[in-house]
């Protein structure tokens, strides 16, 4: 038996060196990239943080490549090295698979629930970050510019922010000022009959490495203003939400939505100032008619996201992932109350397994069968003004299960399933 | 013409068959009841493993065997020299390396045996996955890392298939390709 770990350390230990005492290095003289046709060449080698004239070992050329098929605008990146002009110099080839122009998002998992559940749906995938649906069209402009217009929708696991669906129009700079960051400025409409005017969105992106990238993104959003008419009176309506927030992500993982292999730890730092006026019934005064109200809501939080891919084969792959938010929510007023201060918070320890279901080129995206398991909890640790809540539970926990079919193209990806919530 | 097109068919049924044969190995009965295995040059040929050794870069052969049992072979083409830089690690620690200056000595050198296994005579039951990786240093350090931390965790499982896949998995690196094979082998 233990010549048999012995021998197993050996051989992993071999890895230590690759052809001697050192791994191999490679002078990279140029870099070529092959096979673009919409992307420009200075934009994908400028994301692959690789410098013409440094040296590189293999894991570092490998961590590059895996960047670079993180793009959402790629679906592989190949590395080769041929000869450069003297000796012991290279040229990088890097040939790519680019996405289609038109892509899409589409996650179609509906979770179906016994009775006795209270809570509502955390979506538990961590390698996406907004579930349900995304679609548009993409021009790269500039050498290093994207331009983007389509429907993008915005759902977090964070009680206390608003989701909504919008028609967003936007541009992504890549390479600022030969920084290597990024930033992206999309005006956004939400799709909802008291919608309010274009809404701006800042994203600006610093990679630290290879693997590590810092976003802070702001977002101005007025996602309802109109005014209601009911029993002869008039009502301003209006719902907007100022949120900032600032994640550091390590991402080693292989694909950007159905990840395979690697590690994802994200930690998110928000904050949320939310208005809301509107009306109601439920008054001082029984039987008074809708009165109006005003809402002030203030939340500071924090999202924990750590995932773990494992490829058992070529065509099967399990994953581990622990997603974990706190926060304090300051709600001032409320209706029936002059203030209300709560502290929710959620824990999600998820489990799956996925299935390659055809054997084919990577080049042509994946084809995968997934299966999910997840435990999700969820408390609201109420400090002052309990009683808006009123009957529901401070602390719930669920059990889902979901099966479904994903398939990754140079289209965008689509996902159909179904899943199932038990209340524990 | 009408013969080939009656056996045009028949040979597109088995074809797959035909192909599948050809990257059977080989399992040979050794002294010391030592097994070893002759991998099939067919595999060299494959599209995504032809793509990888061609990129300059190293390409991993790692096999894992039932009952107890694994070996390693890195392949990488210099592309300044025109050779070959290839290294073996039998299952009891034998390491070989060489440059081989062309690609029919490449062919020759990967057929020969690779000491894979010890079993208990008469007939052992083999079963042998072979996962191709592109190599990387630094991922493998961690599997090293990490096999060294769990060692104790897995002595129950040992032998397990379970084990041999993570010391494949845990190198951070998409298998290019994976096989298995099983086979009885006779011990003298």
């Amino acid at each position: 038996m233990s010549r048999f770990v012995l021998s197993i350390l050996t051989i992993a230990s071999i890895a230590f060196a690759a052809f001697g005492e050192e791994p191999p290095r490679f002078l990279i003289e140029r870099i070529e990239v092959r096979n673009t046709h919409r992307v420009s060449a200075d934009l994908i080698k400028s994301e692959s943080l690789l410098k013409e004239g440094t040296e590189y070992s293999e894991p570092d050329l490998s961590a590059a490549a895996a960047r670079l098929t993180r793009l959402p605008f790629l679906l592989s990146a190949e590395f080769k090295l041929e000869k450069g002009s003297s000796r012991g110099q290279y040229v990088l080839a890097i040939v790519v698979t680019e996405t289609k122009p038109f892509f899409y998002l589409i996650d179609a998992q509906p979770t179906l629930w016994d009775d006795s559940r209270h809570t509502l749906d955390y979506d538990s995938d961590p390698a996406i970050e907004s579930k349900d649906a995304a679609l548009g069209f993409r021009w790269f402009v500039g050498g290093r510019g994207v331009v983007y217009i389509g429907t993008t929708s915005r759902r977090d696991r964070d009680v206390f922010t608003s989701d909504y669906t919008a028609i967003a129009i936007g541009y992504t700079q890549y390479d600022l000022f030969g920084t290597r960051a990024f930033a992206s400025i999309n005006l956004r409409r939400p799709i909802d009959e008291h919608a309010g005017r274009l809404s701006p969105q800042v994203v600006v992106g610093l990679p630290l490495t290879t693997d590590q990238t810092l976003t802070l993104d702001y977002e101005d959003t007025l996602v309802q203003n109109g005014t209601d008419h009911i029993l002869g009176l008039s009502f301003r309506r209006k719902e907007a939400e100022r949120l900032m927030s600032l994640t550091w992500a390590y991402d080693t993982t292989n694909q950007p939505f159905v990840p395979t292999r690697g590690t994802l730890i994200r930690v998110t730092a928000l904050h949320s100032t939310h208005d809301h006026t509107g009306y109601t019934f439920i008054g001082a005064f029984p039987d008074a008619g809708p009165e109006a109200f005003r809402e002030h809501l203030e939340g500071s939080g924090l999202d924990v996201v750590g995932a773990r891919y494992w490829e058992l084969s070529d065509r099967n792959s399990v994953n581990a992932a622990v997603l974990a938010g706190w926060a304090n929510v300051d709600q001032n007023p409320a209706v029936f109350v002059p203030r209300v201060n709560y502290h929710p918070a959620y824990q999600i320890v998820r489990g799956g397994w996925s299935h390659d279901l055809w054997k084919g080129d990577p080049r042509s995206g994946d084809s995968r069968l997934e299966v999910v398991g997840a435990l999700q909890s969820q408390q609201r640790d109420v400090r002052e003004g309990g009683i808006v809540f009123g009957t529901t539970p401070d602390n719930t926990r669920s059990l889902l299960t979901s099966v479904s079919w994903v398939r990754r193209s140079s289209w965008g990806l689509l996902r159909l399933g179904v899943g199932y919530s038990w209340a524990l | 013409m009408g013969a080939l097109n009656r056996v045009a068919p028949l040979l597109l049924f088995l074809a797959p068959l035909l192909i599948r044969a050809q990257t059977r190995p080989t399992f040979i009965a050794q002294p010391g009841r030592v097994i070893a295995i002759a991998l099939p040059v067919s595999l060299l040929n494959d599209s995504g493993i032809a793509r990888q050794l061609g990129s300059g870069l190293t390409t991993v052969f790692l096999l894992a065997a039932k009952p107890r049992g694994s070996a390693r072979v890195d392949i990488r083409f210099d592309v300044w020299d025109e050779v070959w830089i290839v290294r073996r690690l039998d299952f009891d620690g034998h390491d070989e390396r060489q440059r081989i200056t062309s690609r029919d000595a490449l062919e020759k050198w990967w057929s020969s045996p690779l000491r894979l296994l010890t079993g208990d005579p008469p007939h052992v039951s083999v079963d042998v996955t072979l996962t191709v990786l592109p190599f990387s240093a630094a991922e493998s350090e961690d599997a090293r890392a990490w096999i060294s931390k769990s060692a104790g965790s897995a002595e129950s499982g040992r032998g397990s298939p379970l084990v041999a896949a993570v010391i494949g998995t845990t190198l951070n690196a998409k298998p290019i390709r994976s096989y298995r094979w099983q086979s009885e082998v006779q011990l003298k």
